[in-house]
């Protein structure tokens, strides 16, 4: 019954974060929802271990190389971690700081990719004759 | 490998790659960032259609090699200013690594001979090919005794205040010290055995202060 939980959750702190923005103190509305992403990233966080191990499992099955896999986790977890921070920049709108977080994350993720992406330009080259 | 065991691996691979792209899939966050995340994969997808026919056609040619060097070169590129901090760690790896064998050494001589270790210094190679073995080993050693005395001993020498050494293979006069002599050989040769360490790089020196009296 975690969904209840997560759900619960998200909507008390809606609430508190509503009534927030209409008090005299608007800025703790920003804290509620900081929290509130925190609690309810570290509720799933086993679960989503419990997949990513599922996942790891059926990729070595496969020939595919590991590494990867593990590039595209990482990936995945920079794209995540990178919402979450641009997700409070934007209700706190600031859409200028969110937009960098973003730019550093893209920047990011595109030098993990690098590798794989000069790799197989490399191989096309070596194929043809 | 027949062709048959060749197509049943290459879709094998191909179809466990589906399945698991369809559930990262369903893990990405659906933001702007998924068409980043989407090129990835694509990417993915490329190479392991092809990665069976690259053997075929060129065995000599291996992609995982390939994408390793290629990360070595881009963590090369990035932490190119960092080399100053890689030397600094370098020199600290070296002083922990010196100290745990100067303690090894330490108990290993407590442990089998009577003799206590007072001092010990240690210098290693530093050449690529031997990295990490010892060059030398110089010893300071002297006689364990009981409680009582060791601390009269130590009593002693602040008093007296010089400590005698010994180069052990020197002193050949006195019956005693060409005992010790023996007993000198048997560490070393231990020692030379234990650490693979040339026995004329080891140095034993016999602190003798607590016999004079």
């Amino acid at each position: 019954m975690e969904v209840v939980q997560i759900v619960g959750i998200g909507i008390v702190s809606t609430i508190l974060v509503v009534l927030l923005r209409q008090s005299n103190k608007p800025e703790f509305a920003l804290l509620v929802s900081l929290v509130t992403g925190i609690i309810i990233f570290s509720m799933i966080l086993g679960k989503l271990k419990y997949v990513i191990e599922t996942l790891s499992g059926l990729a070595r099955n496969t020939g595919i190389e590991f590494a990867y896999f593990s590039t595209i986790l990482k990936i995945i977890g920079i794209a995540y971690i990178v919402e979450f921070g641009a997700q409070i920049s934007r209700d706190a709108n600031e859409e200028a700081i969110a937009s960098k977080i973003e730019l550093g994350g893209k920047v990011i993720m595109m030098v993990l990719a690098m590798p794989i992406l000069l790799a197989l330009l490399d191989l096309i080259i070596k194929i043809l004759p | 490998m027949g062709i048959v065991d060749f197509l049943k691996l290459w879709i094998r691979d191909i179809a466990f790659v589906f399945v698991i792209v369809s559930i990262i899939e369903i893990i990405i966050p659906n933001n702007n960032m998924k068409r980043y995340i989407d090129m990835v994969i694509g990417l993915l997808i490329i190479i392991v259609i092809i990665t069976p026919f690259i053997k075929l056609l060129n065995k000599d040619f291996d992609i995982d090699k390939e994408i390793f060097k290629k990360e070595i070169e881009e963590s090369k590129f990035v932490y190119k200013d960092n080399m100053n901090l890689v030397s600094m760690q370098e020199e600290q790896i070296k002083e922990v690594y010196l100290s745990k064998m100067e303690e090894e050494i330490k108990e290993l001589i407590q442990e089998t001979t009577n003799y206590k270790v007072d001092e010990i210094s240690i210098s290693i190679y530093e050449d690529e090919l031997r990295y990490g073995d010892i060059k030398d080993i110089k010893l300071a050693i002297s006689e364990m005794k009981g409680m009582e005395e060791k601390e009269k001993e130590t009593k002693d020498i602040i008093t007296i205040g010089n400590i005698e050494k010994i180069t052990i293979g020197k002193e050949e006069e006195k019956p005693t010290i060409t005992e010790e002599f023996d007993k000198g050989k048997e560490i070393k040769s231990m020692l030379s055995k234990n650490y693979n360490v040339p026995k004329k790089n080891i140095k034993i020196f016999l602190n003798t202060t607590g016999e004079g009296e």
